[in-house]
C-alpha cells in the first residue's frame, strides 16, 4: 500500500482520474451526435503535431508539444469538413483518409525526430500507446484546469447540446445556431483527446470518449444520468489503468485504461438491468413460460 | 382574423439536392388564422418546403418570410416528420416537450418549473400525460407524433407548420389533434400541415396548397380542391379522388 503514498503515483492518479471523467463527458456527447469517430480522427491526426513541434523547437516540454498536437488536429478536422463539403467523398471515407494520412506522416516524423540527440529522453513514442507515469505535476493542473473549463461550458449549454444531439433541426429551428453548437461541441472534442493523448496515447485516445459513455448508455435512460456514469466509468478506468499500468514492468498506459474501460464495457452489456443481454433473454424465458401456463390454464384471462 | 394577411410568403423559391431541383421557382402565400394543407405524391418536395420556410435547409433562390403580427415577428412552431428524430436518445417525454419552451428561455438559461408544468399541461391536451416519464423509444408511433405536437404546442408559437402530423395516428387520436387545431384557429393562430389523405381534406382544412415540385394549385378548399386539380399535382389520367 506504500504505493498510494507515493507522490508520482498521486498525481498519476489524479490526471488519469481527470482525464477519464472529461473524457466521458466529451464523449457521451460526442457519441449521441454519431460523431465519435471524430475524436478518433483527431487523436491520430495530432501525431505528426506532437512530432513537428519538437524538430522544431527542439524542446521536449510537454505544453509545447500539445500545442503542435493541437493545430495538426484542427488542421485534420478542418480538411475533414472542407472534403466533405466540396467533394461527393462521406464523412466517413474522408475522416478515414485524413486520419491515416496524418499519422503515417506523423510516424515518418517521430522516426526523424528520435535520431536527434535528446530525443531519447524525451520519450516522444510514448505519445502513441501512452505513458502516465511521464505526467508531471504541470500536467495535472493542464488537464484539471482545462477539464474544468470544459465542464463549465458543458454545464452552461447543457440545454443547448440536449436539444442539439437530440433533433438538430427544432434545435436550428428554435434559435440555436447549428454552427456555433457544432463547432463548440466538435472543439470541446479536440481539447478533450490532445489532454488524453500524452497519458492514453493518440492511437487509444477516442476509446476514452466512446467506451465509458458507451458503457453508461446501458445503464440509464436520462442523459444526466448517463453522463454522470460516464464520467465515473472513465474515471475510474484512468485511475485502475494508471495504477495497473504502473504496477507492471513496462504496459502501456494506454491499453491498461482501455482494457479496464472495456471490461465495464463488456460487464454493462451483459448485465445492465433493462437493457443487458443477460436480462433480456430471462425476459424473454420469463415470458415464455408464463404464456406457457396461461395456455395450460385455460383462456379465462383473456 | 383577416384574409388578406398572410402568415407566409414564400417567392422565387428554388431548391435543389446534387443540383437536382426539388422546388422551382415556388411563389404562395399562405393566409393567416386558418388551418392550410400542403398536399402532393411523396418525393414531390413537401417536406423540402417546410424545411426551407424554417431555414433548416439552403436554398439556390427565393425569399421566405413570415409577416410582423401587430408589429412583432411571429414565433414558429414546427413539427418535423417523425422519421428523422433520433428515437434512442436518453430523454423522457416530458424532457422533449419541454424542448418546445427552449427558444422562448433563449441561450444559457434553464427551463424553469413553471416551463415544466406548462409541458405537463401540454402533455394533457394530446393525452399523453400518463407517459411523462417514459423514454420515447417506449412509445408507439402514433404516441411519439402526438409527443412531438405537444413539443410544438409549447412553443407557443404563432404559426404552426407540422410535416404530416397525422401519420400514424388512429382516428380517435386523429379527430382529438385536429380538435386541437381548430382550437388553435380559434385563437387566431396559423397551421400549415402536410397532409396525405384526400377524404379528410374539405373536414379538417380551409385552405389548400397542392405542389408537385412547382405550386400546382393554392386556395380556398372549396375552390381549388379540384379532381382537375388532384389530377395535375398526382400525375394521374384516371379518375381523381381515391384514396393514395
Ligand atoms: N437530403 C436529400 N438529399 C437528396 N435528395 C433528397 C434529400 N431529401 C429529399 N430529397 C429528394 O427530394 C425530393 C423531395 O423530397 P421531400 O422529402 O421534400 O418529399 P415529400 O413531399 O416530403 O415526400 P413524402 O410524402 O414522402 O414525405 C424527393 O425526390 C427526394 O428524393
Ligand atoms: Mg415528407
Amino acid at each position: 500500500m506504500n504505493i498510494l503514498y507515493d507522490h508520482t503515483f498521486l498525481t498519476v492518479a489524479a490526471g488519469s482520474a481527470a482525464l477519464g471523467m472529461i473524457s466521458g463527458v466529451i464523449g457521451s456527447f460526442a457519441v449521441l451526435r454519431k460523431q465519435s469517430l471524430l475524436g478518433d480522427g483527431v487523436s491520430h491526426a495530432a501525431l505528426p503535431g506532437v512530432a513537428a513541434a519538437f524538430l522544431i523547437t527542439g524542446v521536449k516540454s510537454s505544453g509545447i508539444l500539445l500545442v503542435g498536437a493541437l493545430i495538426s488536429g484542427l488542421l485534420a478536422a478542418l480538411l475533414i469538413s472542407v472534403i466533405v463539403k466540396y467533394s461527393k467523398v462521406k464523412f466517413d471515407a474522408a475522416l478515414a483518409a485524413v486520419m491515416s494520412g496524418f499519422f503515417g506522416l506523423g510516424t515518418v516524423l517521430l522516426t526523424c525526430a528520435q535520431k536527434l540527440p535528446n530525443a531519447a529522453q524525451s520519450g516522444l513514442s510514448t505519445f502513441i500507446y501512452g505513458q502516465a507515469s511521464a505526467m508531471l505535476t504541470s500536467d495535472i493542473v493542464l488537464i484539471s484546469v482545462l477539464s474544468a473549463v470544459l465542464l463549465t461550458l458543458t454545464l452552461l449549454f447543457w440545454k443547448e447540446f440536449k436539444l442539439f444531439c437530440f433533433d438538430r433541426d427544432f434545435s436550428v429551428q428554435s434559435g440555436f445556431s447549428e454552427k456555433k453548437l457544432s463547432l463548440l461541441l466538435s472543439f470541446m472534442t479536440v481539447i478533450t483527446v490532445i489532454l488524453g493523448i500524452q497519458t492514453v496515447g493518440v492511437v487509444l485516445m477516442s476509446a476514452m470518449l466512446i467506451i465509458p459513455a458507451a458503457a453508461a448508455r446501458q445503464w440509464s435512460d436520462r442523459l444526466y444520468s448517463n453522463i454522470i456514469l460516464a464520467a465515473f466509468f472513465g474515471g475510474f478506468s484512468g485511475v485502475f489503468g494508471a495504477l495497473t499500468s504502473g504496477l507492471g514492468d513496462g504496459v502501456p498506459t494506454g491499453p491498461a485504461i482501455v482494457i479496464t474501460a472495456s471490461a465495464i464495457a463488456l460487464l454493462s452489456l451483459l448485465f445492465a438491468p433493462k437493457r443487458g443481454i443477460v436480462n433480456r433473454i430471462l425476459q424473454r424465458k420469463i415470458s415464455r413460460l408464463r404464456l406457457t401456463v396461461t395456455f395450460k390454464g385455460g383462456n379465462e384471462k383473456q | 382574423m383577416s384574409n388578406t394577411e398572410n402568415a407566409v410568403e414564400v417567392s422565387r423559391l428554388t431548391v435543389a439536392y446534387n443540383s437536382k431541383p426539388v422546388l422551382d421557382n415556388v411563389d404562395l402565400e399562405l393566409p393567416r388564422g386558418m388551418l392550410t394543407a400542403v398536399m402532393g405524391p411523396n418525393g414531390a418536395g413537401k417536406t423540402t418546403l417546410i424545411k426551407a420556410m424554417l431555414g433548416l435547409i439552403p436554398r439556390v433562390e427565393g425569399q421566405i418570410s413570415f409577416p410582423r403580427i401587430d408589429g412583432k415577428k411571429p414565433c414558429i412552431g414546427y413539427v418535423p416528420q417523425s422519421e428523422s428524430i433520433d428515437r434512442d436518445f436518453p430523454v423522457s417525454v416530458l424532457d422533449v416537450v419541454t424542448m418546445g419552451c427552449y427558444g422562448r428561455i433563449g441561450w444559457v438559461k434553464r427551463p424553469t418549473r413553471d416551463d415544466r408544468d406548462f409541458a405537463m399541461a401540454m402533455l394533457k391536451k394530446t393525452g399523453m400525460e400518463e407517459f411523462a416519464k417514459r423514454q420515447i423509444s417506449q412509445l408507439s408511433g402514433g404516441q411519439q407524433q402526438r409527443t412531438f405536437i405537444a413539443r410544438a404546442l409549447a412553443q407557443r408559437a404563432d404559426v404552426y407548420l407540422m410535416d404530416e402530423p397525422f401519420k400514424g395516428v388512429d382516428s380517435d387520436t386523429e379527430k382529438s389533434i385536429i380538435a386541437l387545431l381548430k382550437e388553435l384557429r380559434s385563437e387566431g393562430k396559423t397551421v400549415v400541415a402536410v397532409h396525405h389523405d384526400l377524404s379528410t381534406v374539405s373536414d379538417y382544412f380551409d385552405w389548400v396548397t397542392l405542389i408537385n415540385m412547382k405550386v400546382v394549385a393554392n386556395g380556398e378548399v372549396k375552390k381549388v380542391f379540384t379532381d382537375e386539380n388532384l389530377n395535375l399535382t398526382y400525375r394521374r389520367v384516371g379518375k381523381a379522388g381515391a384514396a393514395l
